[in-house]
């Protein structure tokens, strides 16, 4: 017989950390050469009305969540503060919205009733949410392909004949699917985490394929601030949830 | 392997956490199983543990329980005849809740006999659990047996082996909650098994109070009610217990206040699976309507008494508990207002007005069909000052600037709007709200109109120019409609 979990977790994907404003955060980028985008016009996104009530305020916020961005070798690491207040508070504030480009990830300060009309944000992030722009969730068309099976520092180049997801977590009459944990809208970037007793990260690489074509490898590395490590090999939740490191290089 | 599910419960402090929709998803994804704590459910009784029974006088309820083992429940006996009396207590709440129910007009659950089955639990009675939850839960109504048409099921239900660690004031409040509670969901059961949670939940809730009229779980609840008045009714948050489901308590113990009890026990009885799906906002819309009233009223209403709660209750009619629940979460504050916003249905929004005194004008610059406005005074016109009744009340469809007072008195006021019908979308406009100059950003005045995409281009039906104002329930203010240029909101 299959074996059947029912995970409960009073501190599960909770947030009780505190955000570390001692450093300024980035400008946003803009490259002096971008590549000309695969969708200049942002698309109308179909159900608006229900992401807002589903996922996005609309208060004209705007996140001081820090994003940090450093090199490690040939690959950024972007620190992604989405902790969004914690887990209690999460709804009721903004995204964090991030732009990659050629001198790494920046945070593009844009409330979130601003994001559905933006073209400048490639991926948004809140708690263990993590959207991209396009389709079911933004104007423009960052799409997503799930490397099953591989590992991140193996992917060197872009296979041939990659299809890349856009986000599509409504249906046609805008009913919100939800993911197999029943926690979370399933995502285009569905499977960067696990839960047993805490959150662990998979490992998952993915390929980002921008509006301006271009595509970045990225994995998400830690949703802990601290205690990733101990979380995916003790089951031990780590602490600062919601600040999300992600690994990530453009592939020429 | 299965996915695993995850729960997060975020109720209230001391509040049910009621694990009967987390069983349901359970059974849609991965079908019937096994769920009888002594067949190895989810929440079971172990090897070690030595379960016993005993049945209410009536013989309508059968309590297993373990005298030892992890799962052994308080064995106190005061009355020394043998058993104990945490179980006896459940028996018996259980019994009478069950005959309370059936009083009100609702059926009892159904028994196994009704799917087919042989006796489970050893007798033909409905069967309670007393099982440990550790702390993950403390109740569920779990299903043995669905049938398609009807769409019906029969089942049992779990409680806390011993409450140990729970918030509830008195074992005699935790038992009455919970009984009351998970039997209703074994009610509701056998009239309809799929109702939308914001329903199910939300209704089991007031039949805790309906049991229980001094519930402090109702009460923890409709107070949670008040901290997201802005989220529409049947749009809960995502994951499979949202406390806003169980908090829409307030809005079902409004309408029973307000129609009788026996509203809620029609719309249990409309709900009833007969072949076809049933929408349960128009059957609730359907039971106000029998009842001589229509739901733009009884929401509008709804919104102004969560208005008056905590410091701001006592001058105008609202829930006998007002001042125990809330305050209502405010939108916004300040002497003026522009606000682009999204007016969900059955929501409503709170502006806090600081007004200087003078002339209040309203404008929209967008379609603003089905959202009523209100403005509240307040006693001696200070911020902890009690609400009084509604002064005014308006509605808007075509883009206008209004004049909602010519001299209103200086101090805070209060504005609510509220889409108060069904509707699939929100009413999304920029609303402005201040004097003239405020009204005139939303709704530019004639030849004023200075937008760059104002190209008179646009369809002849968008320019507003027909626009009236049908102001409702006014009280001898004047509200002048203008019929204005106007821009759309680029969007």
């Amino acid at each position: 017989m299959p074996t059947r979990f029912l995970l409960l977790f009073p501190l599960a994907l909770a947030g009780c950390g505190e955000k570390d404003d001692t450093q300024a955060p980035d400008e946003t980028g803009d490259s002096d050469t971008t590549p000309e985008s695969l969708c200049p016009e942002p698309a109308e996104i179909a159900c608006e009305d229900d992401l807002f009530q589903d996922m996005l305020t609309d208060d004209g916020d705007v996140t001081d969540g820090e994003v940090t961005t450093t090199a490690d070798g040939d690959d950024f690491l972007t620190v992604v503060d989405a902790q969004a207040g914690g887990m209690d508070q999460a709804a009721r504030n903004p995204w964090v919205y991030l732009r990659f480009d050629r001198d790494g990830a920046h945070r593009v300060d844009i409330s979130d009733e601003a994001s559905v009309e933006s073209m400048d944000w490639h991926m948004g992030l809140r708690r263990f949410y993590v959207r991209l722009n396009g389709g079911d969730a933004g104007p423009s068309c960052v799409g997503v392909a799930k490397l099953d099976g591989q590992d991140y520092a193996s992917v060197a180049s872009v296979p041939e004949g990659t299809a890349y997801q856009l986000e599509d977590f409504y249906t046609e009459s805008c009913e919100l699917t939800m993911d197999a944990y029943q926690m979370s809208p399933r995502f285009a970037m569905y499977g960067w985490w696990d839960y047993t007793s805490c959150v662990i990260t998979t490992g998952l690489p993915y390929l980002i394929r921008l509006d301006t074509g271009e595509v970045l490898k990225l994995r998400i590395e830690t949703y802990y601030g601290d205690g990733q490590e101990g979380c995916n090999s003790s089951g031990n939740p780590g602490s600062d949830s919601g600040v999300i490191t992600l690994r990530w290089r453009f592939l020429e | 392997m299965f996915a695993p599910l995850l729960l997060l419960l975020a109720a209230p402090a001391h509040a049910i956490q009621c694990l009967t929709p987390l069983l349901a998803e359970e059974r849609r994804l991965f079908g019937p199983m096994p769920t009888r704590p002594t067949e190895g459910g989810m929440f079971s009784f172990e090897e070690d543990d030595v379960v016993e029974y005993l049945d209410s006088a009536d013989g309508a309820v059968r309590v297993h329980y373990s005298v030892s083992g992890p799962n052994v429940t308080i064995l106190d006996d005061d009355d020394a005849d043998g058993l104990p009396d945490y179980a006896e207590l459940v028996a018996e709440t259980t019994a009478g809740v069950f005959d309370y129910y059936e009083e009100l007009g609702l059926r009892r659950p159904l028994g196994e006999e009704a799917m087919g089955l042989g006796e489970l639990g050893g007798s033909w009675a409905f069967d309670v659990y007393l099982v440990d939850f550790a702390g993950q839960g403390d109740g569920a109504f779990s299903a043995d047996a669905c049938d398609s048409d009807p769409n019906v099921c029969s089942g049992f239900f779990m409680i806390e082996n011993d409450l140990s660690g729970y918030g509830y004031g008195s074992i005699e409040a935790g038992v009455d909650t919970l009984c009351s509670h998970e039997l209703f969901h074994a009610v509701q059961a056998a009239y309809e098994a799929e109702s939308p949670i914001w329903y199910t939940e939300g209704t089991a809730v007031l039949a805790e109070k309906l049991w229980r009229p001094d519930s402090e779980d109702f009460l923890a609840f409709a107070d949670a009610y008040l901290d997201d008045p802005e989220r529409s009714l049947d749009n809960p948050p995502t994951g499979p217990v949202p406390t806003f489901a169980y908090a829409t308590c307030l809005w079902w113990d409004f309408l029973t206040t307000r129609l009788g009890t026996g509203a809620i026990v029609e719309l249990q009885q409309a709900l009833e699976w007969d072949s076809a799906e049933k929408d349960t906002l128009a059957e609730m819309e359907r039971v106000i309507a029998a009842h001589g009233s229509d739901l733009a009223t009884e929401w509008t209403t709804f919104s102004g008494w969560n208005l008056a709660t905590k410091f701001r209750a006592g001058l105008v009619e609202s829930y006998g508990y007002a001042a125990g629940i809330g305050p209502i979460t405010i939108t916004d504050i300040g002497p003026s207002f522009e606000d682009d916003k999204r007016f969900y249905p059955l929501a409503a929004s709170y502006y806090q007005l600081q007004h200087p005194g003078g002339e209040l004008w309203f404008a929209n610059d967008d379609d603003a069909t089905g959202v009523v406005f209100s403005l509240y005074p307040v006693e001696d016109g200070s911020e902890a000052g009690r609400v009084q009744a509604a002064q005014t009340t308006w509605t808007a469809t075509e883009p206008a600037r209004l004049l909602v007072a010519e001299d209103l008195a200086a101090g805070i006021w209060w504005v609510v709007g509220t889409h108060a019908r069904i509707a699939a979308d929100s009413a999304h406009f920029t609303m402005c709200l201040g004097d003239l100059a405020q009204a005139e950003v939303c709704v530019p005045a004639a030849g004023d109109t200075g937008s760059s995409d104002d190209t008179g281009e646009d369809d002849p039906g968008d320019c507003g120019c027909a626009g009236r104002v049908r102001p409702a329930g006014l009280a001898g203010l004047v509200l002048v409609g203008l019929a204005l240029g106007w821009r759309r909101r680029a969007r």
